[in-house]
């Protein structure tokens, strides 16, 4: 590289050689950043001839000993030319799905940097998105396909690189084994939310569809979103609310147990803008978090308690007064009569009157009606036709008395009272008295986390949370809103799935699969998983007990296969591992996240090695499975099919328009304001209503786990039970005293970035955080090794005091991979066993007790 | 007096500790392995992210910290051969690695803790090619360095690499000479406070309270 | 039993053996052997301590090659050992020109025979504190720029410059005392020579003190007081070492010195040891007495990590003191004692003065304090550790050791080929 000659007097302004003299700087009205500056002048131009690029296979000592010359001795040229600029969509299940510019040089990504979103506020980067470079060539990404060593154990480390058709061709050989010795559904499908870009999801579910195997979805996160829609019907989305741009209508935010700063840090702004714009912030979560430290209010609770604590607060609205009829009457079914007989509403043709059938002029297809029945001043009216239904009433029918759904509701509420909240949450009264103020200083953005709902008692707090919502009519409205927010694209073409027509084998949650393994039946069939495809997830690693996993799926498996770009946890254990190509290697996009677009990501490098896309892995797959006819499309072809529909074209969605505008939005309205009336905004139940009161509770998924009676009754209004676990009255907690918690930390996303230097450097090893009474207690000093155990397994890791946790619990940073741990993982502790309506992972609902760990331990 | 003053202004009210503008810093700069400019501090307790205080009655807040850049640097004033200067149009304090003949006397002067970095070893990188920008120069074995507001994008124009992808946004750069600034608009509308500012030295950065 | 002082300008041995041919050939041929002896034990010596001196640059090559790294100096605590060394040699190097030019200058009796070694001593210290520098240094080849683009407002500047001037005015000195004695020189010139060498040997401490003194940055430093301070640490060491010196030289009879002269230059010693307490205590009073930081200060050193560094100068002070004021300690042991311990409480002076100026950081919020970029003494999750910020590496010592017998070496090789000693004596 030439070193530019630089003037004595240059030199002294411009103290870097490789730069020309400074550009003088004035005011001037066009501006790009925060910053103003002129155009550049002809001699301010930087000279890229001088740069240095910096490699550390140059020059060593000797070079840079002499002192000015070490520039003269660099070994990369002079690059004059640009870099090249891609549109990339960093996708992992932050929600972030922010747009970047992948920058390339030499064919190299050797940043990132911020591209915008049309709507600007929702343009963001984070340092996980910034850091790709060392995470595209982290010495951790797969090289080539691998399989086991015959002979040695799953998990102990023993490879040998194979080729893609030697890796295809056994794995297709040993699917077609197992189904025809087995059945179809022993052949079994794994994804997690690592990889979220829509066309290698869905040659995933084409594959499998047409396979008819056992697909094993996901159970993360899924309490809250169910106790909510359950209510509202099956919608559009799981995870919905108001979107975050109508954050600043709020009067008042309240956070209910999410970590906004850490869990997702591109939404904390939204908050800050409107807390600038005069909105209060009141955080609920028994750790003092970072959103807690912004909050005008932290109000600390027990863990596992947010369910009394609405009911409390709704207890206050009645007493208050406080109680929108007006709203409940029109868009719940709060005026609802509930049979006593059957815990169904009274329709109509209960009272003789028979149904009528009509044809509906749009699609031709049959109507039924036959309404419900409400009082209105005593008189039995179609709810439809009422114009001020009576809210509280009860109604004779025959012998049996029927109750309003809201009087029903009203008699759970009655049960308490703010005293008995206060010892269950163990909130001070006046402070519950407080937060009812708040809840009423609308429009209220109740922002819901994904902490409460993690535990056995989880789908309770969403469902009494949006019956808290709805008393007060704080739903449907700017500012108003009741929930958490993750959208997906709604118009993808559903046909491209299943080309071959529905899957006939049952889906089964991840959190029954151990449980139906165990047994060797599911849903009344034979259940016998012989082979296990992993992609996108990391089970060993995020979800529950990994033991369980390792010592009671695996061994029932003649074949695992992972693909992953990364060596986790996981692929360890596989027999055959796959390398995935990372997102800027391929093209594709994304259709779901939580600023309402569909994104389009640009493939900026060629694979790296011998990775493929997930595409490309699915095609060969079919091929070596015969079914190369339904693959035959190219990437693009399969976008067009994709973005191809109906609703889609409502929306000016298309693959055309997609590659040119790099990111579509799909709704109706903006902002997008939940359960307003509008399209795709209403509520989908059967009765077109909040449904509070449930008549036909059903769980959201199957599992192996016997839906009883009891139940039932339970789940149709607001039921408090205590967490499973963590409860200080449980059993595990003779045992166990301690709450064990997680917390989502800013330094991975789940188990993504585990490798990557730069944030190892920031964070280099696990941690649990404790509070210093439970720390001295246990003679554990700051910064020492601890092990938290249970019965179902331990980890070891440096305790950190910090006063934020709240005494009595622990919080780890979930993500951490095996070989990172002195031994064992956090997940180990963690329990699968699930709510048989949540059937969700309770994360949280976990006891366990934490020990002095010295190297050299008992394991 | 310079004609420009640049300098920044974080707003600590918003910041939440995510790293974001500290890693901007280390991938643009290419920054070697272990070296930051930029970090995040927590005001709180003892560890990182925890907080002052006892459960429940707490206080914890963020902030980041880098060079200064001084309008009346102690760094320029020690160092024997001028490698550290501060530039008179601008303010930008700069650090001129090929000058520079490892003496440390600039960060035993500077009381802002661990902004100025010395390159112990031959620099390494866990990558074999330089990220970020083409034209920062080089890393060298045995010099001083420390954040230069971005010298090599104040030249194309741009603002430091660390100002925009603030996810929390409250980062801002600009001329604090120019009162239409936005920078100096804030700092005339908003609480603020710098950082040492007993020991004389002026610094260009402000952090909203 | 009173020796006679021999004069300077003695005849050479062989004259003076053969005036005394009629006392003893067995006493000269014993004279002869022994300093035959001596001649070659001081010739191995000379060898030993250049071989140690080269291993020394073979550790200094190792360090400037594979890395800084492998001190234990990081950017939280920047300067370690050698500028500790640095900092004690300049002040060990006053002491010998003091004890030689002061006298001079107010036309007072002199410490005997001690004047050109104690100059050579001091020459050889500058030497080394001009090594500990460079040894410090991250670019040592680009020292010319010091030179190039000297920034005369940096301390650092004005210490090379006076280190500079003060080591070619104490190698004036020498020639010119040792042309004096010779009585080829003239005693006028030496006399103002005298007054520049003492103005610099004052100088010289006085800015190296700057270097420290005039950094807001850091508290513990920041006092007007530095430089007096300084000048009153470096006579206590300086004259210590000269005494050291003496005390080895007269055991080798090598040089003869009067008691009393001897006694005269321990009590010296007490006064100069209480200045310098009497510095410290204002310091720490004035530290310590608003309550505020400072107080932190105070009980760094007092109860915290450095204590056993400043209770060991104090100790040593008292003990020091004790001896030089009381007549019948002032026994040739106990003042090669106080000596000792003397130095060695310099030397502890000078590394609270560093260590401590680091080990208070002045932005103590949390953050990520590991790896070798900050500290090695950090850790992930806490801000900078209540141990020690600081304590050399192998690699430090061993360099040290290397300078410190690169000093050894320069001072034998002085003592045998210059006129340093009465001529007697000489070899």
């Amino acid at each position: 590289m030439q070193r530019t000659n630089i003037s004595a007097e240059n030199r002294e302004k411009s103290v870097y050689a490789c730069q020309s003299p400074v550009v003088k700087l004035a005011n001037e009205e066009d501006h790009t950043s925060l910053f103003r500056l002129p155009k550049l002048t002809r001699r301010s131009f930087l000279k890229t001839t001088a740069v240095a690029a910096g490699t550390a296979a140059f020059s060593g000592g000797a070079a840079t000993m002499l002192g000015g010359c070490s520039n003269i001795a660099a070994s990369n040229t002079a690059t004059d030319a640009k870099d090249q600029i891609f549109r990339g969509i960093c996708r992992p299940n932050c929600f972030g799905f922010c747009h970047l510019n992948v920058h390339v040089r030499d064919g190299k990504i050797v940043k990132t940097s911020r591209a915008d979103y049309n709507d600007p506020r929702y343009s963001r980067i984070c340092h996980r998105g910034l850091v790709h470079p060392q995470r595209i060539y982290d010495p951790e990404r797969i090289k080539h396909p691998l399989r086991r060593v015959k002979g040695t154990d799953r998990g102990a480390g023993q490879w040998e690189q194979i080729t893609w058709d030697e890796a295809l061709t056994a794995i297709a050989d040993t699917i077609k084994q197992v189904r025809s010795t087995v059945g179809d559904n022993g052949v079994a499908w794994f994804p997690g939310s690592g990889m979220g870009q829509a066309t290698g999801n869905n040659f995933y579910t084409r594959l499998m569809n047409l396979l008819k195997s056992t697909f094993v979805s996901q159970c993360l996160d899924m309490a809250s979103y169910y106790g909510i829609q359950r209510l509202t019907g099956p919608s559009t989305q799981l995870w919905e609310c108001n979107e975050q741009t109508d954050i600043i209508n709020a009067k008042n935010i309240v956070v209910w147990g999410g970590n906004v700063t850490d869990a997702q840090v591109q939404s904390w702004h939204f908050i800050k803008e409107a807390m600038q714009n005069g909105t209060k912030l009141t955080v609920i979560d028994p750790t003092y978090t970072t959103i807690a430290s912004k909050a005008d209010l932290w109000i600390p609770i027990r863990p596992g308690t947010d369910m009394p604590l609405y009911m409390g607060l709704m207890n206050i609205f009645l007493q208050r007064d406080a109680v929108d009829f007006e709203f409940l009457n029109k868009n719940t079914v709060a005026p609802f009569l509930v049979k006593s007989s059957d815990g169904k509403f009274l329709r109509r043709s209960d009272t003789g009157v028979e149904a009528t059938v009509t044809k509906d002029p749009a699609t031709g297809a049959d109507v039924t009606y036959d309404p419900y029945l409400v009082l209105e001043n005593g008189v039995l009216t179609a709810y439809d036709v009422a114009k001020s239904p009576d809210a509280e009433a009860t109604y004779s029918h025959n012998e049996d008395v029927c109750t309003t759904a809201y009087g029903l509701l009203k008699k759970e509420i009655a049960k308490f009272p703010v005293s008995v909240v206060s010892e269950l949450t163990q909130i001070p009264e006046e402070t519950i008295e407080a937060l009812a103020d708040i809840c009423l200083d609308g429009p209220v953005t109740h922002y819901v986390g994904y902490g409460p709902q993690a535990y056995a008692n989880g789908v309770h707090t969403t469902h009494a949370g949006m019956c808290m919502a709805a008393l007060t009519g704080n739903l449907g409205k700017p500012g108003a809103s009741y929930g958490s927010f993750w959208h997906v694209y709604f118009g993808t073409n559903s046909a491209f799935g299943a080309p071959a027509g529905p899957n006939t084998t049952p889906a089964i949650p991840q959190i029954a699969f151990i449980d139906a393994i165990r047994q060797g039946k599911y849903l009344n069939d034979d259940f016998n998983v012989k082979f296990l495809f992993v992609y996108g997830a990391n089970p060993i690693n995020t979800n529950c007990d990994p033991n369980a996993f390792i010592n009671e799926v695996l061994p029932e498996l003649d074949m695992m296969v992972v693909a992953d770009p990364y060596m986790t946890d996981t692929a360890k254990y596989a027999d055959i591992v796959l390398p995935v190509s990372m997102w800027f290697e391929y093209t594709d996009y994304t259709s779901q996240g939580q600023a309402i677009a569909i994104n389009f990501s640009e493939k900026a490098i060629e694979p790296l090695y011998e990775s493929k896309s997930d595409q490309d892995i699915v095609r060969g797959l079919a091929g070596a499975l015969g079914l190369a006819e339904y693959f035959k499309m190219t990437d693009e072809e399969a976008m067009r099919e994709l973005l191809t529909s109906d609703l889609g074209k409502a929306l000016g969605v298309s693959y055309d328009n997609l590659v040119q505008k790099k990111e579509l939005r799909f709704s109706f309205d903006n902002p997008h304001i939940a359960w307003s009336g509008g399209p795709l905004s209403n509520y989908s139940s059967a009765s077109g209503r909040l449904e509070f009161y449930l008549e036909t509770p059903a769980p959201r998924g199957n599992s192996v786990k016997k839906v009883t009676p009891d139940l039932i009754e339970r789940e149709r209004l607001p039921h408090w039970f205590p967490p499973q676990e963590a409860w200080h009255e449980s059993e595990a907690m003779k045992k166990y005293p301690l709450h064990f918690m997680s917390e989502r930390p800013r330094y991975r996303v789940h188990s993504q970035w585990f490798s990557v230097k730069a944030l190892r450097e920031l964070d280099p090893e696990p941690f649990v955080k404790i509070n210093p009474i439970d720390a001295m207690s246990r003679n554990i000093a700051d910064g020492s090794y601890v092990e938290c155990y249970n019965d179902r397994g331990h980890g070891v890791g440096k305790a950190v005091y910090s006063d934020a946790i709240r005494p009595g619990t622990l919080v780890y940073a979930k993500g951490w991979q095996l070989y990172q741990h002195k031994a064992g993982s956090w997940s180990e502790l963690l329990t699968t066993d699930y709510d048989v309506f949540g059937v969700n992972s309770n994360f949280m609902d976990v006891a366990c007790e934490i020990r002095p760990w010295t190297e050299g331990s008992e394991a | 007096m310079a004609e420009q003053r640049l300098g920044m202004v974080i707003d600590m009210k918003g910041c939440i500790a995510c790293s974001s503008c500290a890693m901007a810093c280390k991938i643009e700069n290419n920054l070697p392995d272990e070296n930051w400019w930029n970090r995040v501090l927590t005001v709180g307790g003892e560890n990182r992210d925890t907080p002052s205080g006892t459960y429940p009655n707490l206080s914890m807040e963020s902030m980041t910290l880098a060079c200064q850049h001084c309008e009346n640097p102690a760094c320029t004033r020690v160092c024997p051969v001028g490698a550290t200067v501060k530039r008179e149009e601008d303010g930008v304090v700069l650090q001129d690695y090929d000058k520079c003949i490892g003496c440390r006397m600039c960060i035993a002067a500077c009381p802002y803790t661990g902004v100025r970095s010395f390159n112990w070893e031959e620099p390494k990188y866990c990558l074999p090619f330089a990220t970020g920008d083409a034209d920062v120069p080089s890393h060298q074995k045995h010099v001083v360095e420390k954040c230069t507001f971005c010298n090599h994008r104040l030249a194309k124009g741009e603002a430091p690499a660390c100002i925009e992808p603030c996810p929390a946004r409250v980062r801002f750069f600009g001329d604090l000479n120019d009162p239409s600034s936005e920078v100096s608009k804030l700092i005339s509308s908003r609480k603020y406070q710098q950082l040492l500012v007993e020991r004389g030295t002026n610094p260009s950065i402000y952090y909203l309270v | 039993m009173t020796e006679k002082i021999k004069p300077a300008n003695a005849q050479s041995t062989q004259d003076s053996q053969s005036e005394q041919d009629v006392q003893g050939v067995q006493s000269s041929q014993s004279t002869q052997s022994t300093q035959d002896s001596k001649k070659q034990a001081s010739l191995v010596a000379i060898i030993v301590t250049a071989v140690i001196a080269i291993a020394g640059i073979a550790l200094w090559i190792f360090q400037l090659t594979d890395g800084m790294v492998n001190t234990n100096m990081r950017n939280l605590d920047s300067w370690g050992l050698y500028i500790i060394m640095f900092m004690l040699f300049v002040g060990l190097s006053a002491g010998g020109l003091i004890i030689s030019s002061v006298p001079r200058v107010f036309g007072i009796r002199g410490f005997g025979a001690i004047g050109k070694v104690a100059t050579w001593v001091s020459i050889c210290c500058t030497v080394l504190a001009v090594a500990f520098v460079v040894v410090d240094l991250g670019g040592p080849l680009r020292l010319w720029e010091l030179v190039a683009y000297a920034n005369i407002s940096s301390p650092l500047m004005w210490d090379i410059i006076v280190l500079t001037l003060y080591l070619i005015i104490s190698i004036v000195y020498l020639w010119a005392t040792i042309r004096t004695d010779n009585g080829t020189g003239s005693p006028k010139v030496l006399r103002i020579l005298s007054v520049f060498a003492l103005i610099a040997a004052v100088l010289v401490h006085t800015v190296t003190a700057w270097i420290f003194g005039l950094q807001i940055a850091h508290e513990f430093w920041y006092t007007a007081l530095l430089g007096p301070w300084f000048v009153s640490s470096a006579l206590v060491s300086g004259l210590a070492l000269v005494l050291v010196v003496a005390a080895i030289l007269r055991k080798s009879g090598r040089l003869e010195l009067e008691n009393k002269d001897y006694s005269r230059m321990v009590m010296l010693l007490g006064v100069f040891t209480a200045v310098d307490l009497y510095f410290f205590g204002c310091d720490l009073l004035t530290s310590g007495f608003p309550g505020g930081t400072g107080a932190d200060i105070v009980a760094l050193l007092t109860t915290g990590v450095l204590a056993p560094y400043f209770w060991f100068e104090v100790v040593s002070g008292a003990i020091t003191m004790i001896i030089a004021f009381s007549p019948s300690l002032r026994r040739p042991s106990l003042i090669v004692l106080a000596s000792v311990i003397s130095i060695v409480a310099i030397l502890c002076k000078r590394i609270q003065l560093l260590i401590g100026g680091f080990q208070i950081a002045n932005i103590q919020h949390a953050t990520v304090s590991s790896g070798p970029a900050l500290s090695e003494s950090g850790q992930a999750f806490a801000n900078v550790a209540p141990a020690l910020v600081y304590f050399p590496s192998a690699l430090e010592f061993g360099i040290v050791i290397g300078v410190l017998s690169l000093g050894a070496f320069l001072l034998l090789l002085g003592l045998r080929m210059l006129p340093l000693l009465p001529a007697n004596l000489q070899n």
